[in-house]
This record gives C-alpha cells, sequence and structure tokens, in this order.
C-alpha cells in the first residue's frame, strides 16, 4: 500500500470511511433524502479525493476538504437531475403556502405564530432540536428542500442557486418563501409549541 | 395597506435580497401594528441563524442509525478505495511499492 509519509499530511485514505464516512453520509441525506444516492455521492467523493490528494493543502481539516468536494458532487448531481425534470412541475400549486391567511391575507387562527418560549442559543446543544430539523427538512417537497439547503444550510448565493435549480430569480424568492414558512410550521408544531412537555 | 401574506414574503426576501425602500417602509408600517407579523419575523430570522448552524451542529452529535453507512457498505467502499489507490500508484510510477 502506499507509504504514510509520500502524501504530505493527509491521512490514509483508507481511513476516511470509518473517520468521516458517517458524516459524509449524513451529510448526502440531509440534501438527497435518498439511501442509494446518498452513497452514491459519498463513494464519488473518497473516489475524488485520491485523485486529487496531492492538493490537499492541509489550510483546512481533512473532513472540510473532503466535504468542500463533496458539496460540488451534490450540486452537479442536483443539476443534472433538474435537466431530467418536466418544467411544469414549479407551476403545481401544492407546495404553496396560501392555506396559511385568510382570504383578506390575514394569518389564519391555527396557522398564526405563537410566542416562543426556547432560547434558541441552547437549542445549538439539543441534539433533539436537529433531528426534529431534520425531519421537518424531510417534508419539505423535494426541489424546497433543495433550494433551502444549498441557500440556509451553504449559504450559497441566490445567483449561483438560480443556476443550479434553472430558475428565475423571483421563482426562488418563492421557492424559499415557501420553505421557511412550512419549516416555521413544522418547528412550531413539533417543538416550540411542545418544548415544555418534553420534561428534560 | 400590506397584509400579513404580503409581509411575510418580504419577511423572507428580505434574507435574499435587498428590498426596496418602499418595500421596506410597508413592511416596517405593517410590523409596527401586527403582532404575529413581528413574531414570524423574528421566528424566521431565529430560524435562519440556526439553520445556518446545522453542519456545526450535526457534526457534534453521533449520527442516528438510519443515517449511518451500512457495514457492508464500508466493505465494498473500502476495497473500491484500494483499487482506486492502486490503480493511482500505478499511474506515479509506484508501482512496486503495491501488492
Amino acid at each position: 500500500m502506499t507509504g504514510p509519509t509520500t502524501k504530505s499530511n493527509i491521512s490514509d485514505p483508507e481511513t476516511w470511511i470509518d473517520q468521516h464516512g458517517d458524516y459524509l453520509f449524513r451529510f448526502a441525506m440531509s440534501r438527497l433524502r435518498n439511501e442509494e444516492t446518498a452513497q452514491d455521492i459519498v463513494q464519488e467523493t473518497l473516489l475524488a479525493a485520491i485523485r486529487a490528494r496531492d492538493n490537499f493543502s492541509g489550510k483546512s481539516t481533512e473532513r472540510t476538504w473532503l466535504t468542500g468536494i463533496m458539496k460540488h458532487k451534490i450540486v452537479d448531481y442536483i443539476r443534472k437531475a433538474q435537466r431530467e425534470r418536466p418544467a411544469s412541475e414549479f407551476e403545481s400549486d401544492e407546495q404553496d403556502v396560501d392555506f396559511l391567511f385568510d382570504q383578506r391575507g390575514h394569518w389564519k387562527d391555527e396557522f398564526a405564530p405563537a410566542e416562543w418560549n426556547a432560547n434558541p442559543a441552547e437549542l445549538m446543544e439539543r441534539k433533539q432540536f436537529w433531528e426534529q430539523l431534520d425531519r421537518c427538512l424531510g417534508k419539505l417537497p423535494e426541489r424546497l428542500s433543495q433550494a433551502f439547503s444549498l441557500r440556509m444550510i451553504d449559504g450559497m448565493k441566490t445567483e449561483e442557486i438560480c443556476k443550479v435549480l434553472d430558475v428565475t430569480p423571483t421563482n426562488l424568492w418563492v421557492m424559499l418563501h415557501r420553505s421557511r414558512a412550512r419549516l416555521r410550521g413544522c418547528l412550531e408544531q413539533n417543538w416550540f409549541g411542545h418544548e415544555g412537555d418534553e420534561g428534560q | 395597506m400590506m397584509n400579513c401574506k404580503q409581509a411575510a414574503e418580504l419577511v423572507s426576501q428580505a434574507l435574499d435580497r435587498k428590498l426596496s425602500l418602499f418595500q421596506r417602509i410597508a413592511l416596517w408600517f405593517h410590523s409596527r401594528q401586527c403582532l404575529l407579523c413581528r413574531r414570524y419575523e423574528n421566528q424566521t430570522n431565529q430560524l435562519a441563524m440556526l439553520v445556518a448552524r446545522y453542519m456545526e451542529a450535526v457534526q457534534s452529535f453521533d449520527p442516528p442509525s438510519e443515517q449511518r453507512l451500512s457495514p457492508e457498505f464500508k466493505e465494498q467502499l473500502r476495497a473500491q478505495l484500494q483499487a482506486a489507490l492502486r490503480e493511482e500508484d500505478a499511474k506515479t510510477g509506484d508501482a512496486q511499492s503495491t501488492d
């Protein structure tokens, strides 16, 4: 096998699977929500990393480096899937959030934002919160969830996301609004509304 | 006069682009009189800040079992990486060190 000293400060690729495999898989799952696709992406990422390992500068951690490669793979995957999708799909109104409002555009009682007692800073430390967030993200329609993750988790610029998803800025703003409104509603229903009941 | 539905749209758009002066003023006027939209704006912004730390947060917790690679897949992956490494070594002329 390769001598450990020949490749600068990078660890033996075979250890990547144990050290970063689950993490990369989870990352891919959070974006793609399909086990097989996520596995494929992990595999492609590690193979690409082997070919590119001389470029690893050691400026970032190995995991950050691998994550960076994977982000590109995921964006490529979404872009390709996008091209194979019927163009009419955006028009479907089932994703809209008009149901939150009455005819005059006021909040309906049952969807009106409630007061949250939780302190957002403390939520960082709560494993259950992130699991709930995952479940709520999982309920978003696929394309909304992709737009949302690229924008809010990866912090990608809106112009870049428009290219990846092949939508206009106006379409993207609508998609992000729908995602945020749905996510907020889901978390209110499943977390902020009941946090006191959890008894922990 | 702006209604809640329009206000909610602008609250979201404010995270993605610079609103026009007119839009900002209209939103401000609406929110001043509307507790629900003030809440909506606060909560939407709080969630944005939390979600931005998603990767950091999930890294500090062990993933649930359904979000881990299966042992079988790991084995298969290991074999593929080994094959790729041998290929790379052959290319760079280190072939004698493999086997």
